[in-house]
């Protein structure tokens, strides 16, 4: 009777450990699953601020297939010429539309801007990136302890890095992270996804 | 007569004719003023009495224009019957053109020849109607005022024999070269005067008619200018003019011949003549000063010509005792900045009781002008502003303008600059900078290098923090994207190329 206890005892706490790995928080394998969903809508906004000004980037991502549409619109501090003419503000905007296909960019081309493509896929989730997680069933939020791991980006270089997502289902909707530049300049990156329906 | 009487003679002799010299001598060099004749100013009726003299220019005329045109209550027409209860123009000789009533007998216009007073017609050597300010057909006054209003105003209505009208035609009027070959004949005839004066002239554009008829044939047009001037369009212009009946030159010689030649009695007759039948007087008869109130002071191309004609042939507003022998203004040099006026500069005549109005001229324009005694700096440099008296262009004062260029905006700007912490209020601090730089003339920028330096230096600093936060913005945007190190260092090549500035380092 003994060793029936035992044996039941011992299922339960399988089954409360499997309940536990099925616990009510979202996994890292979730997580990168959803980074490779088929998103028919990215928003992209990037904000860096510094010297009490702040500079935005707004970018608007509509995929079909192997082809893109991007709508974009970012800030752009003028420039000055003793000899030439210059504009009334200090901040302009430049904005535009352009059309990806299969890797081909045309439209409104600028040529400090390569939209041909966004490669958020390539980012990583992995325990060892991250310190101070806080994790619920649609929630991660985590300080990211290497940065160039979570980018799959050996040149990035910054510091003060957090990140946080949000997903509806399986799918992400938003993905939100933060760091510094090294010249001290405050960095605010966010995406909205919609999933393909 | 002894030697010693004979002596004390001869010295009597050569005193009486030092001292006629010497009373015959002030004034030989100097322009002419107002002749006393009794034929100026000897209108003594009211018809004026409600006209503000201290006007001048265009509104002088204006208010003359509108007293002239108000009185004109009878028109006169120009055909039809010969009496003169119709107004009819016809009988010139009951406009005032008689010469000798006793004998009927009347002067042509332009010659002064007599000729009996009932010898009308359209044939050689008769007399016809000479509108002084031609008609030319209905051009200058329009078809309905071709034979009325205008086109049959007694007041430039002149009997004249039918060739030498005929040969006037539509020619202005001016000085023409007095030779055989320009005399207008007469009647066939170019011996019916004996000095060259009492001939008429016409060149290609111009006539000139005999002395004694040039004064009233400025008083005339003068007359029709301001009388039917806003109507008809009716202008001066001092180049000569033929065919164009709306606009009649030279003023300039016009008004040297209405200052050489005062009105006369036969004019003043006249013009009461008219006056009864018309209801409207020739205000240059009556006031021949007029003419220098309106015409030199209207501001038209021809003003300034025709003030210097009145300092050189005399003037009818100004006596001698408002000749002064001397002037000095109220300052004697000035400093000013680009831009900047001065002060009114006022004028003291000597002596004190002479006129102190005064032409203002400037000896360089680009550089300062002057209206009404205020000196307006335009660019940097030296000029003369020079005030001569309008009653004779012999006495006249001088200052120095000295104009140099304000730095100080361009120099507080750059203060400025250096004040702002806040990129954004440094970015318009410089802007600001760069425009009133820009205001400099070349010559005063060089003065300003050192402040020009630290600008340039606050444009390298802007400017180098604005490409750092283009940069990270780019940065940024191509972490986010998950574009690869080469591909963001080849774009950030580019960024540099654009900006002109390295920030990949």
């Amino acid at each position: 009777m003994k060793k029936i206890s035992v044996i039941v005892f011992a299922i339960l706490m399988c089954a409360l450990l499997c309940l536990a790995g099925c616990s009510n928080t979202l996994s890292y394998s979730q997580l990168n699953k959803a980074l490779g969903l088929p998103y028919s809508k990215l928003q992209l906004n990037v904000s860096v601020k510094k010297s009490g000004v702040t500079l935005n980037g707004s970018y608007a991502i509509a995929y079909n297939g192997d082809n893109a549409t991007v709508q974009y619109t970012y800030d752009r501090l003028n420039t000055l010429s003793v000899d030439g003419t210059n504009a009334d503000a200090p901040l302009g905007h430049v904005t535009g539309t352009v059309q990806v296909n299969n890797g081909a960019v045309t439209g409104d081309v600028q040529p400090d801007l390569d939209l041909s493509f966004v490669n958020y896929e390539g980012f990583r989730f992995d325990k060892g990136f991250f310190a101070e997680v806080e994790a619920t069933k649609t929630t991660f939020k985590a300080k990211v302890t290497d940065p160039k791991g979570f980018l799959n980006n050996s040149d990035f270089a910054c510091s003060d890095m957090s990140v946080e997502a949000t997903v509806n289902g399986k799918a992400l909707s938003k993905l939100t992270f933060t760091f510094t530049l090294p010249d001290s300049a405050s960095v605010s990156v966010n995406y909205a996804f919609t999933l393909a329906q | 007569m002894t030697k010693r009487q004979r002596l004390h003679l001869s010295l009597a002799l050569i005193a009486v004719a030092a001292i006629v010299l010497a009373l015959a001598l002030p004034f030989t060099a100097q322009p002419a003023l107002a002749q006393e004749t009794s034929a100026v100013n000897s209108y003594q009726g009211d018809y004026y009495d409600n006209l503000n003299t201290d006007l001048d220019g265009e509104e002088f005329r204006a208010q003359l224009a509108k007293l002239i045109t108000d009185t004109h209550t009878t028109w006169t027409v120009y055909r039809g019957s010969s009496s003169l209860s119709l107004n009819n123009v016809w009988p010139l000789s009951d406009v005032g053109d008689v010469h000798n009533p006793n004998d009927n007998t009347m002067k042509w216009f332009y010659t002064g020849t007599v000729v009996p007073s009932d010898n009308f017609g359209g044939n050689a050597g008769q007399t016809n109607r000479e509108h002084v300010w031609a008609k030319s057909g209905t051009s200058t006054f329009g078809a309905s005022w071709a034979e009325a209003g205008p086109g049959a105003d007694a007041h430039h209505l002149r009997p004249t024999e039918v060739r030498l009208n005929a040969d006037r035609g539509d020619l202005g009027f001016g000085e023409v070269a007095q030779t055989k070959s320009n005399i207008v004949a007469q009647n066939g005839s170019k011996s019916y005067g004996s000095t060259p004066d009492e001939l008429c002239y016409k060149g290609a554009n111009l006539f000139y008619p005999a002395k004694g008829y040039r004064g009233a044939t400025a008083r005339i047009l003068f007359y029709m200018q301001v009388r039917w001037g806003d109507a008809c369009s009716l202008d001066f212009t001092d180049g000569p003019t033929k065919g164009d009946g709306k606009l009649i030159g030279k003023i300039s010689d016009l008004m040297k011949w209405h200052l050489q030649e005062p009105p006369t009695e036969e004019e003043i007759y006249r013009n009461n003549i008219i006056a009864g039948i018309q209801g409207n007087r020739n205000p240059f008869i009556d006031h021949p000063e007029y003419a220098e109130m309106i015409y030199c002071h209207n501001n038209a191309s021809y003003s300034a010509t025709l003030q210097q004609t009145v300092l050189t042939y005399g003037s009818y507003l100004y006596t001698e005792a408002d000749r002064p022998t001397a002037l000095t203004l109220s300052a004697a040099s000035l400093q000013l900045q680009v831009g900047q006026s001065s002060a009114k500069i006022t004028v003291t005549p000597t002596p004190a009781q002479a006129l102190s109005r005064v032409q203002w001229s400037t000896s360089d324009a680009t550089v300062a002008t002057v209206s009404d005694g205020v000196v307006t700096a335009v660019a940097a440099g030296t000029a003369t502003i020079t005030a001569t008296s309008v009653v004779d262009n012999t006495v006249t004062a001088s200052l120095t303008v000295t104009v140099a260029v304000d730095t100080s905006p361009f120099v507080q700007a750059v203060q400025q600059i250096e004040q702002k912490t806040a990129l954004y209020d440094k970015y318009y601090a410089i802007n600001e900078a760069i425009e009133e730089y820009n205001k400099l003339p070349q010559s005063a920028q060089a003065t300003v290098a050192q402040h020009y330096a630290t600008l340039q230096q606050a444009i390298e600093d802007y400017n180098a923090q604005a490409a750092q936060l283009n940069a990270d913005l780019h940065t940024a945007t191509g972490y986010a994207a998950g574009w690869t190190a080469a591909a963001a260092a080849a774009m950030l090549a580019v960024v540099a190329v654009v900006t002109g500035k390295g920030i990949w380092r």
